[in-house]
């Protein structure tokens, strides 16, 4: 990145071809305190979930909410201790279970949360917030100020008039550009975006996302970025895992995903998306009921309540993440009927070729 | 090098940290209180210039005179002591006695209740159950009975108080250090690479301090009064030490004889515990803690 300024840039390892993340097996339980007892009952926040992030890519999450999609973040970023699973960054382990994580390690990876307010220290002025995790790595001050001020005018603001401002003295939209600064302040290689934008009127989300793929081409990032906003996807990323229940039920290129969803959720999520055409807008909700309550034990397909085409073999046994077909190896769905893999190996009567 | 230009950019007045003593200036009441704290501290601490007598000279013509007889301004005392000379030094060890314990009780019950709440689990649960031991008792008995099984004494007194004052601060300090540790910004300092220290130094205690200073400030009336009440019932300073809480206990026998010179060790404690509580009701205002 072209500041005069900056942390030692984090040399690249495995060459262009491997992923820059690696999930494999993340699984997170939560325990749902009952009155009057211990966790009599516990429910799978995130549940085996496992993908990859290439180097430089954008992957979306989406999902409505409590599906698992921040969870996820923040499991993969280390700040929820997982219980199992690992997490590979450029091939090398960015954490294990109980074990913590090097400072070194750490910068690799950096967060932006969708609390602009929240998530900047109310004491602290904004120089300072952007300041503090460079010095943390062992930049003088003076040098850190420097950095502070480059950044702040790479993210639009003017550096003179906001160095010094506390928070609660910026508008939403600014104190967001003051989180990817921060973020990006101890030059790290993976950026992951929880709903960044959501809290954020259409124009300034806008301008917003427009930064942040500037500041991708500039410092080389690679974004995980979650939102329950399947236009921002679209336009951001170029990958889409799509999350119910703490699973992944499809994942693929942007735009084969959009085009040709084969989830019966996605095809629902997609169905619900806002259109600027008032003639393609859907008249009847796309998807009925509700999510399972935390805690329900289902056996087989977790959508399989809300589905319409489910089959015998849906309340048998859980599909698994498989290629679409032979043709598209890179798009993924989790479902019986729509994956014709699956569904030669699931014996779903007349559908196998 | 920017891609966009602000959205809006609204101009807000400078403020924050910086702005609390103008808005603390701004309100009468307060200032007026803290000028006359500061007003007691000078007289205080200047006891020897300003008084007029030696508060330890007897003199038995002199007992429980009025006020404005000559060479007693403000009375005489059970032992025609001057009441003013002994009012002014009195003042320094009731000042002491006020401030001291909860400044002490600030720091250990603050540093129990952040290090509670920040490290959570079962720290939490050792830290504040036993802090809730000393909450099954009501505070003023608590004070008494660690003062009385100490036995009478300044220093004595000074740690019962502090003893009485660390459970209620460690609880604020708790409570507001687990509501600020799961905030994104301690999050995100986390992720940055910083240290627990750095992390409690930089982003929890700027943070908490607002909170466990108020209600700091507004216990240092409580102090006053309680560290009379000890003083009163003989637990404080040891005669013939002056302090307003045992000139009280004293001039008890004065009330029928002169009940205004009684009094006015007694409109001491209460003036001074006011102008502590209107003080730190203006430090709330000031710091905007109840937003």
């Amino acid at each position: 990145m072209t500041v005069s300024s900056a942390l030692p840039k984090i040399p690249d390892r495995g060459g262009p071809a491997q992923p820059l993340l690696t999930v494999r097996g993340l699984t997170k339980s939560f325990g749902l305190r009952m009155p009057f007892g211990k966790y009599s009952q516990s429910f799978k926040a995130v549940r085996d979930i496992s993908f990859e992030v290439g180097k430089g890519t954008t992957l979306g999450i989406v999902g409505e909410s409590g599906c698992g999609k921040s969870t996820c973040a923040r499991l993969i970023a280390g700040i929820t201790a997982s219980d199992s699973g690992e997490v590979l960054l450029d091939g090398q382990e960015f954490w294990t279970p109980g074990a913590t994580i090097g400072r070194e390690m750490r910068r690799a990876l950096q967060m932006v949360f969708q609390d602009s307010s929240s998530s900047l220290n109310p004491k602290m002025t904004i120089g300072d917030t952007i300041a503090f995790g460079a010095k943390v790595h062992g930049m003088p001050r003076r040098e850190a100020e420097v950095l502070a001020q480059e950044l702040l005018s790479k993210v639009g603001l003017a550096p003179h008039e906001y160095l010094h401002r506390l928070p609660h003295q910026l508008s939403g939209g600014q104190r967001q550009r003051v989180n990817i600064a921060r973020a990006i302040a101890v030059g790290p290689r993976l950026l992951i975006l929880d709903e960044p934008v959501s809290a954020l009127d259409k124009a300034v989300e806008a301008q917003v996302l427009d930064l942040l793929l500037g500041l991708k081409k500039e410092a080389d990032l690679t974004y995980i970025f979650i939102s329950h906003d399947l236009n921002v996807i679209r336009f951001i990323a170029d990958e889409v895992a799509v999350m119910y229940l703490g699973e992944i039920v499809e994942m693929g290129p942007v735009a084969d995903v959009f085009s040709r969803p084969s989830h019966p959720y996605t095809q629902a999520l997609l169905a619900s998306r806002l259109s600027l055409d008032p003639a393609d807008r859907p008249t009847s909700a796309p998807l009925r009921g509700e999510p399972p309550a935390l805690g329900e034990k289902m056996a087989g397909c977790p959508f399989r309540t809300r589905c319409d085409r489910s089959a015998d073999v849906c309340a048998e046994r859980a599909p698994m993440l498989e290629s679409v077909s032979t043709m598209m190896p890179r798009h993924q769905v989790s479902c019986w009927i729509a994956n014709d893999g699956a569904a030669r190996r699931g014996q779903v009567g007349g559908k196998g070729v | 090098m920017s891609y966009l230009h602000a959205d809006g950019g609204a101009m807000i007045r400078a403020g924050g940290r910086h702005a609390a003593w103008p808005r603390f200036m701004k309100q009468k009441a307060a200032m007026a209180a803290l000028c006359f704290i500061a007003a007691i501290c000078v007289l205080a601490v200047g006891a020897d210039i300003f008084a007029p007598e030696d508060p330890y000279r007897t003199r038995v013509a002199m007992q429980f005179a009025d006020i404005g007889t000559t060479g007693r301004l403000f009375g005489g005392d059970e032992l025609g002591r001057d009441i003013l000379s002994r009012l002014l030094y009195g003042a320094r060890i009731s000042l002491v006695m006020a401030i001291v314990p909860v400044a002490v009780a600030l720091v250990i019950g603050g540093a129990l209740g952040v290090v509670a709440g920040y490290r959570g689990g079962i720290v939490n649960s050792i830290i504040m159950r036993c802090m809730d031991v000393f909450y099954a008792f009501p505070s003023v008995l608590l004070a008494v009975a660690i003062a009385g099984a100490l036995g009478p004494g300044i220093a004595n007194a000074i740690i019962a108080l502090i003893l009485m004052f660390i459970p209620p601060i460690a609880r604020i300090a708790e409570s507001v250090t687990t509501e600020i540790r799961d905030h994104d910004y301690v999050v995100a300092a986390r992720l940055s690479g910083a240290g627990t220290l750095l992390i409690v130094g930089t982003q929890i205690l700027p943070n908490v301090a607002g909170p466990i200073l108020v209600f700091s400030a507004s216990q240092i009336s409580v102090s006053i009064i309680t560290a009379s009440g000890l003083g009163f019932l003989g637990l404080g300073v040891t005669p013939p030490h002056a302090e307003w809480g045992s000139m009280l206990a004293a001039l008890r026998q004065a009330l029928y004889v002169n009940p205004v010179v009684a009094m006015l060790p007694g409109l001491m404690i209460f003036s001074v515990s006011v102008a502590f509580n209107v003080a730190a009701d203006g430090l709330v205002r000031a710091l905007g803690t109840k937003q």
